[in-house]
């Protein structure tokens, strides 16, 4: 490829002049120049867009006439525009292949997408770029489409020179790596290239010269090797003094540098972005999977504490019937019994045995008062008839003459009747923090108050001088000693979905403390 | 209720490709119901087709023009100039059938090359360049009948073109099925066989590259729905003559170029112009060689289409082809080819010319004026076109 003195004027205006220069095969060249110093005109002549108003280009030892890229394409030169033109009717596979379809009458497909394919693949680019709408492609999609356009030709028969006008800028870094190694393969296969660009880390990473444009003039030829970046730049702008090259090739260097740490960054950001989201739908996960045991845990915890609920009252009625069955039928019996004895002990005859029977009847007479005592503990007698105050009032007093310990009673006047379950929970709390009291905490005083709270909650407290418990209270230690007592409280609390608190020190007493969440008293 | 629903969606999605099918259908409908039958019967429908045959030809090559973004007038001044041609080379010049066609239909290519030099050399919009052919055949078919006015054409050849028949296998009253014809009927299941058979395997070749291709119900329901409508026809033509040459002729010009512009190269790159016309230049296309070639193909139909009008008259008159090419614009135009370039099927525009000339053959058989004639016609290409515009818009 020759030209010699190839010119172009815009009406008057000199894009181009007298430019002269060859490019023999596989060579790749840069084109360098400011903006409007006409390098995309060059190229656009060089491709047969445009007609020189002089000059004459030659091609393979030819004169080349040019007559539309139609022809140039068909010689082997083929242009990448600045910006590329796609047909949108046209889907993608149908665009990279316009004016270059393999097969004369019906294209053949299959081996077109084949080639696409390999193109792609060499681009980094997915390949199911080729099923998307052409209407909806990026820049960047676009100026791919336009480079493997050029790119897609016969292996056999390759581009003899390929013209990229500008096309790095819309590519992104990566891509721009690969499309400079495809390049250095493709020259070293015979193709060349005319490369005009602003990025001069990339020309001199590729090209074998630099031929620099200053207002439409060819001002530089010269191998890459034998340059420097400033020589270029100077010559780019016009101009050798140091205050104004220096911060030119400052600012393109950093421009590229930006650009590429841009990128980067961008990238990185997406990967973040992807772990996060990947990270956040794990979470969900195992917080879901959580949440269904915690709810499944639930559900047994509700199921069982119904169970034991129903155990409970179960018990509270054998107990209840229990006693009435003493009371009524055995109590009575014995009593029966007693009364044919006295009887019989002012009968005729008997004098000799009236001793033994007297003895008899004394000791019936003391089953009775023992089968009462159980049918009180049994069922308190008084929690039916007159509720859970003269029921822990009247025990209360009865243990505390059995024990020798007194007992402060404060119960609130005006409790009213709860329902039968509450009631009977808290005496029988009451009951068995006695027992506990009686046994271990050796006390001299007991205060026991029983309230009503504002918040609809009823509270118990049981107070000792007594010696206290070690803490922390661990109610599983003290199943594991047989120690049931707490563990019973506690767990008649739960039932009733109350809270239980201990409050101990050792050697100042106990205080037990029992919140139960209650209705409003019944009429 | 997924197939309702997959038909609602495909027919939403391509309502531009469907819309004209069901649309010939309702009208061919609306006047089998209005004219008690009459319409369906076989003597009208093939009438009907004859008629299009001219118009069809014409609307098939206007498809090809408009898609590369441009217009031409001269076609219906130079179809009657070209039959007028015919007629004076087969009666004057005593020429036979097989020179005066082919010799037609070359100065159709050479008029039609004529208007693209002006168009893609000189520069010269489409819409002037073709003004200027249609003053000029006009002149032109007025200056060659000048001395003899009506020339009638006494070939029986040239005649059966525009009105005769095939020829049956079976004489029509022997073999099985009297009084149906034949081939026609033997044709037509051939059709229909290479339809499905080439539907399925374009299916097969998209779906091996992962294009997108209808449900299996909708393709099926779509075989089943054209094979029907072609079997209708050709059963109702089979009951009377059989085929024409005229549909024969429509019929091969339709299937040549529906598979050039669908399968080939040179269609692909007609399209591409009419998408982007500095695309396609940039892509390596040359926009002047196909502008030369379209034109070239224009210009061939309308010499065919002058063949086929003359053929149908027996004669040539002095204003042969009056109007013809404002039919095939608003034939291609209701067919669904966009005035704004790069989209419009063949097979559109020939339903298109259905369409224009079901509605003619329908209103003349319930005894319409001409005048509201005229009205409707022009409301249904300003339906087509704001159609065209609005399905459009929402693609965007």
């Amino acid at each position: 490829m020759q030209t010699i003195e190839l010119t172009k004027r815009y009406g008057n205006r000199p894009a181009l002049e007298k430019v002269s220069f060859t490019l023999s095969a596989g060579e790749v060249v840069g084109v360098v120049g400011r903006r409007g110093a006409g390098k995309s005109t060059l190229l656009n002549l060089l491709a047969g867009l445009h007609t020189p108003t002089a000059g004459t280009l030659h091609f393979r030892g030819q004169l080349l006439k040019p007559r539309g890229l139609y022809q140039a394409h068909r010689i082997g030169i083929e242009l990448v525009p600045q910006t590329p033109l796609l047909s949108e009717p046209l889907g993608v596979l149908d665009n990279i292949f316009l004016g270059r379809e393999i097969g004369w009458l019906r294209p053949d497909t299959t081996r077109m997408a084949e080639r696409a394919h390999a193109v792609l693949a060499e681009l980094d680019v997915h390949p199911r770029l080729l099923a998307q709408n052409t209407r909806e492609l990026s820049d960047e999609q676009r100026q791919v489409v336009a480079i493997a356009r050029v790119l897609c030709f016969d292996p056999a028969k390759p581009a003899a020179l390929i013209l990229f006008d500008d096309v790095f800028t819309s590519l992104s870094f990566q891509r721009q790596e690969r499309l400079l190694s495809l390049i250095k393969t493709l020259a070293r296969r015979g193709t060349s290239f005319l490369i005009a660009s602003d990025n001069l880390k990339h020309l001199f990473a590729v090209t074998d010269r630099l031929l620099v444009l200053y207002d439409g003039r060819l001002v530089s030829d010269q191998r890459t090797a034998e340059t420097t970046p400033r020589e270029i730049v100077e010559l780019t702008v016009g101009s050798t003094q140091h205050e104004q090259v220096t911060p030119i090739i400052w600012a393109l260097e950093s421009f590229h540098q930006a650009q590429q740490q841009a990128e980067e960054l961008r990238r990185v950001q997406a990967d973040l972005r992807e772990s996060l989201e990947a990270q956040g739908s794990l979470n969900q996960q195992l917080l879901a999977r959580l949440r269904a045991q915690v709810d499944a845990l639930n559900q047994l915890n509700l199921a069982l504490q119904s169970t034991q609920r129903r155990l409970m009252t179960e018990r509270e009625r054998e107990r209840k019937a229990l006693a009435r069955e003493l009371h009524d039928q055995v109590i009575q019996d014995l009593l029966s019994f007693n009364y044919r004895l006295e009887e019989l002990e002012g009968a005729q005859g008997i004098e000799a045995h009236r001793g033994e029977l007297s003895a008899l009847r004394k000791s019936i007479r003391q089953i009775v008062g023992d089968l009462r005592q159980l049918c009180s503990d049994l069922r308190p007698p008084t929690i039916d008839t007159h509720g859970l105050s003269a029921a822990i009032r009247s025990h209360a007093q009865e243990w505390a003459e059995n024990n020798g310990i007194p007992v402060q009673l404060d119960l609130q006047s005006d409790l009213g009747r709860l329902p039968e379950a509450i009631e009977l929970s808290v005496f029988r709390i009451v009951q068995e923090a006695l027992n506990n009291t009686r046994r271990h905490a050796a006390a001299h005083n007991v205060t026991l108050t029983l309230h009503r709270t504002p918040t609809a909650t009823l509270l118990l407290r049981l107070a000792d001088d007594g010696q206290g418990m070690p803490e922390p209270v661990d109610l599983a230690a003290l199943s594991a000693q047989k120690h049931f007592g707490l563990l019973g409280i506690s767990e008649r609390v739960a039932l009733l979905s109350g809270t239980l608190k201990i409050d101990s020190k050792k050697g100042e007493g106990l205080t037990l403390q029992v919140e139960i969440p209650s209705p409003s008293p019944l009429v | 209720m997924s197939f309702i629903k997959n038909a609602q969606k495909i027919l939403q999605e391509n309502i531009r490709e469907y819309g004209m099918f069901i649309a010939l259908f309702v009208i061919m409908a609306f006047f089998t119901w209005r004219t008690e039958g009459l319409f369906i019967s076989s003597r009208n429908i093939s009438n009907l087709l004859n008629q299009t045959g001219y118009i069809a030809v014409l609307a098939v090559g206007m498809t090809l023009v408009i898609v590369i973004r441009c217009i031409d007038l001269s076609v219906g001044f130079l179809a009657g100039f070209l039959g007028a041609v015919a007629a004076i080379a087969l009666v004057f010049w005593g020429l036979p059938v097989y020179v005066v066609i082919p010799l037609v239909l070359a100065l159709g290519i050479v008029a039609g090359l004529l208007t693209a030099f002006l168009v893609a050399q000189m520069g010269i919009p489409s819409f002037v360049a073709s003004l200027a052919g249609w003053l000029i055949y006009r002149g032109a078919i007025q200056l060659v009948t000048a001395g003899t006015g009506t020339i009638i054409i006494p070939d029986e050849a040239f005649n059966a073109i525009g009105n005769g028949f095939i020829p049956d296998i079976f004489p029509a009253e022997a073999g099985p099925l009297p009084g149906v014809h034949k081939l026609t009927l033997i044709l037509g299941l051939l059709g229909i066989i290479v339809f499905i058979v080439n539907e399925i395997n374009g299916r097969r070749k998209k779906q091996a590259y992962n294009f997108e291709v209808l449900p299996m119900d909708m393709f099926i329901l779509k075989l089943v729905f054209v094979s029907a409508l072609v079997g209708g026809i050709i059963w109702v033509l089979a009951g009377y003559q059989g085929l024409s040459w005229t549909a024969v002729v429509v019929l091969i010009v339709v299937l040549v170029y529906d598979f050039i512009t669908s399968q080939t190269v040179l269609g692909r790159h007609i399209y591409a112009i009419g998408g982007n016309p500095e695309a396609a230049e940039l892509s390596g296309i040359s926009v002047k060689r196909l502008t030369y070639v379209v034109f070239g193909s224009m210009g061939m139909l309308s010499a065919l289409s002058g063949i086929l009008f003359a053929s149908r008259l027996q004669s040539a008159t002095t204003t042969a082809g009056t109007l013809f090419e404002l039919d095939a614009i608003a034939a291609a135009f209701v067919g669904g080819v966009s005035a704004a370039g790069g989209v419009g099927k063949i097979m559109g525009s020939l339903i298109g010319a259905l369409v224009m000339l079901s509605l003619t053959s329908g209103m003349n058989l319930m005894g319409i004026d001409i005048s509201l004639q005229y009205l409707v016609r022009g409301a249904v290409l300003a339906a087509a076109v704001i159609f065209d515009v609005a399905t459009r818009r929402r693609g965007k």
